[in-house]
């Protein structure tokens, strides 16, 4: 059972409840814990891991041959993301933009085009309280992640039990993280800015075909329109976390909620009890 | 010798746009036949890569120099490998711009001067 967590805001307490869940379900079910949120992955701040293994994540890209180029402009017309530009007298390579889709060497009518390997990150794995911790960091400069999450996404399998820490927004490394995970919890705050984002990430899984759950995160401040946005689109509000001095703080410490605040294990526990029961239902 | 001029329009008394790689169209002034044609941008509903496919299009236009508010790195790139001068400064309509070129106030420059990007904050 794999269960990614996701919001459509930033800064709504993802890590915060990946994190407690792990440490609160890890006491049930032997537990995976990936973080995909590769850009400025943060869950290993809260849970420690010791790092036992790194790999290095490699994409391609094209590498034109000029002896063999004749820049008839094939591969530019092609690429649908304008990574090649082919002039009277050099082809340029914006490696960058590349998807890695192929079309230009397999179309180049000279085979002048190859694929040259490309390091975009690492992917380090290790333990920490009986919890396999995976997680990718993405090289500074890079532009291109979905690459980078599939990488770290192949280290599991779906019969492990697994949560997966996922970036937020509802752009291409968030359909990276959440594809193929058997339920979303997605966590907001009762906020206008909480609200519009929320329902932009259930579009986004009602597309994808993904049974989600909200949790409610700063429960007291704002409004009750995610409550009653919820009630009227049917999506269970699994859990409200107050805002609470405690909380923030634990969490500038770098400390799980639940480690500072037991009191919360069982709540988690719940919650993921309530997401067995809609997976099997 | 063709001038292109990043333009909101088609016409020469179109107002320019200051963005290059998303801009509406290219007016282009061909000098040797005194003419003016414009050029729809491909460029400007690019998910990415607009300046790139915009310095391509030009290329294959054959322009010579280009007219420009902002550019980024990899149009200035594409430009300067295509041999396509680039002069920044463009204000008021195509027209006007055309003007400032030939009595010689639009600098000329070789290198960026946005960031990747600009053109779509």
């Amino acid at each position: 059972m794999i269960i990614s967590v996701a919001s459509g805001k930033g800064g709504t307490g993802k890590t915060t409840v990946a994190t407690s869940m792990a440490l609160s379900v890890k006491k049930i079910t032997p537990l995976t814990f990936l973080d995909c949120d590769v850009e400025e992955p943060n869950a290993h701040i809260f849970l420690n891991p010791v790092i036992s293994e790194t790999e290095r994540v490699k994409t391609v890209i094209p590498e034109v041959d000029e002896k063999k180029c004749t820049h008839c402009g094939k591969c530019s017309e092609l690429c649908a993301f304008n990574a090649l530009a082919v002039l009277d007298t050099i082809t340029l390579v914006f490696g960058e933009l590349c998807h890695a889709c192929g079309s230009c060497w397999y179309f180049c009518p000279e085979n002048a085009i190859t694929q040259k390997e490309k390091e975009i990150g690492i992917i380090e794995m290790g333990r920490v309280r009986d919890i396999n911790f995976i997680h990718g960091k993405l090289n500074i400069g890079e532009a291109m992640s979905p690459p980078l999450i599939k990488a770290v996404k192949d280290k599991i399998s779906p019969q492990e039990t697994v949560i997966i820490d996922a970036p937020p927004g509802t752009s291409c490394p968030v359909i990276s993280s959440v594809k193929d995970t058997d339920f979303c919890v997605l966590v907001t705050e009762p906020t206008a800015f909480g609200l519009n984002d929320l329902m932009l990430s259930v579009g986004m899984l009602r597309e994808m075909n993904i049974p989600c759950g909200v949790i409610i995160n700063r429960a007291g401040i704002g409004d009750d329109r995610v409550i009653n946005y919820c009630k009227a689109e049917h999506i269970p509000v699994l859990m409200e976390i107050p805002l609470h001095k405690k909380i923030a703080s634990l969490y500038a410490r770098g400390i799980p909620v639940v480690d500072g605040m037991p009191e919360y294990i069982e709540q988690f526990q719940s919650v993921y009890h309530t997401i067995e029961r809609v997976i099997r239902s | 010798m063709k001038i292109a001029v990043s333009a909101q329009g088609q016409d020469l008394n179109d107002p320019v746009n200051q963005r290059f790689g998303r801009c509406e169209y290219f007016v282009i002034y061909d000098q040797t036949n005194d003419s003016i044609q414009a050029l729809a941008n491909p460029g400007g509903n690019s998910s990415g890569g607009a300046g790139i496919k915009t310095a391509q299009t030009l290329a294959n236009n054959n322009v010579d120099i280009v007219l420009v508010g902002n550019i980024g790195p990899n149009a200035v790139e594409t430009l300067n490998a295509a041999n396509i001068d680039i002069y920044t400064g463009i204000q008021g309509t195509v027209k006007d711009s055309l003007e400032l070129y030939k009595k010689g106030k639009l600098p000329k420059i070789e290198k960026p001067n946005v960031s990747s990007h600009h053109g779509l904050k």
